[in-house]
């Protein structure tokens, strides 16, 4: 597999279609971040597109003073929090909208017994809602951290702030949301 | 809540010096205030790292690809126009540079002087052409007649176009 550098440089030289396995190998981080920071699946799979095709536009202006990933989760990250701003009165729901199947988030099977899985379920709805009800600073640095699976250094390169603000922002999440789930857990 | 307690915060963060912590761990033993605290920290970083990530669908790739290949399109059309304005622009500075810019002007003089005469003329055309509808269609005692007639013509060319139009179809 070659590196993004490398497909970059073939997209930049007029093969399009390389685009593709940048848009493949990024697509699951991007569409997860956006989706748990907006709340709405639906909305999340129409922004994340939104998001390759800037990125794509806007290819010719990327540096490779970060990696690519930080550079479009830059990306991401300006346009969910535009799309935030517009929607603010509505509260954020972490199921998706709509009665349509397609539209809500698919997860895969988790393997745990009936009554465990039950458990299990109540639980992560609990945290779940709560990580939905952060304030967007919080939510953000939760999400990449623990659902993306970003590493400090990555977060705040893309944040534009001290690695020691963002592991201080983290801590705080962690904080208020262990006051929030303090009877459900 | 005793000094050593205050360092629970510290302990999460992982920030405490090898000596604060390992006292620390010693206070959790029978401080079950700080121990509880712990336990809930952990229960609430273990939950986090559960968050199922949501499934893309496998036509997403295709979805972004064929609007990246629309907006080349579209950014294609923009080259095109720009070109052909270019170009206009480019042949008219050398037009003008040729016949002179005295006769370009006067030139322009005559053509927004037609253009003028002509929308005078069209006005007066639909001015005289209202005028005569209202004189025909105004308070009359055989305007049902009138209409009569134009509904008929009207129907006529309508069934004929429509059988003109099932001829073409079949």
């Amino acid at each position: 597999m070659c590196g993004d550098a490398k497909v970059i440089e073939r997209v930049l030289n007029g093969d399009t279609e390389a685009f593709g396995i940048l848009v493949k190998r990024y697509e699951k981080q991007i569409v997860n971040y956006i989706f748990r920071m907006i709340g709405s699946y639906q909305d999340a799979l129409e922004l994340s597109q939104e998001v390759f095709l800037k990125a794509y536009i806007a290819l010719g202006s990327y540096k490779s003073d970060y990696s690519f990933s930080t550079w479009l989760f830059r990306i991401a990250r300006n346009r969910t929090i535009d799309f935030i701003r517009k929607k603010r009165p509505e509260t954020v729901s972490m199921e998706g909208k709509g009665d349509d199947d397609s539209m809500k988030p698919q997860y895969s099977d988790s393997g745990l017994r009936p009554d465990e899985e039950f458990e299990r379920k109540r639980i992560q709805l609990a945290v779940q809602k709560a990580v939905s009800m952060l304030d967007p600073q919080y939510r953000e640095v939760i999400i990449m951290y623990h659902v993306d699976g970003l590493k400090y250094e990555e977060i705040s390169a893309i944040l534009g702030l001290p690695i020691g603000t963002v592991k201080n922002r983290i801590f705080r999440a962690r904080k208020i949301l262990k006051e929030m789930l303090e009877g459900e857990l | 809540m005793n000094k050593v307690c205050k360092l629970l915060e510290r302990y999460i963060e992982g920030t405490l010096s090898e000596e604060k912590e390992v006292l620390f761990e010693n206070h959790l033993k029978y401080c079950l205030n700080c121990k509880r605290e712990v336990e809930l920290y952990r229960k609430v970083e273990d939950n986090l790292n559960l968050i199922p990530s949501v499934k893309v669908p496998d036509v997403f790739k295709d979805l972004v690809m064929e609007r990246v290949r629309e907006y080349r399109k579209k950014l294609i059309g923009w080259y095109i126009y720009g070109s052909a304005v270019t170009i206009f622009l480019l042949l008219s500075f050398i037009g003008i540079y040729f016949i002179g810019v005295s006769k370009v002007i006067s030139s322009f003089y005559f053509l927004s002087k037609s253009l003028c005469d002509f929308a005078q003329s069209f006005g007066l055309a639909v001015f005289t052409i209202s005028a005569s509808l209202y004189n025909c269609f105004g308070v009359g005692r055989f305007n049902w007649l009138i209409y009569l007639f134009l509904f008929s013509i009207l129907s006529f060319v309508f069934v004929r176009s429509v059988k003109s139009f099932s001829k073409e179809v079949r």
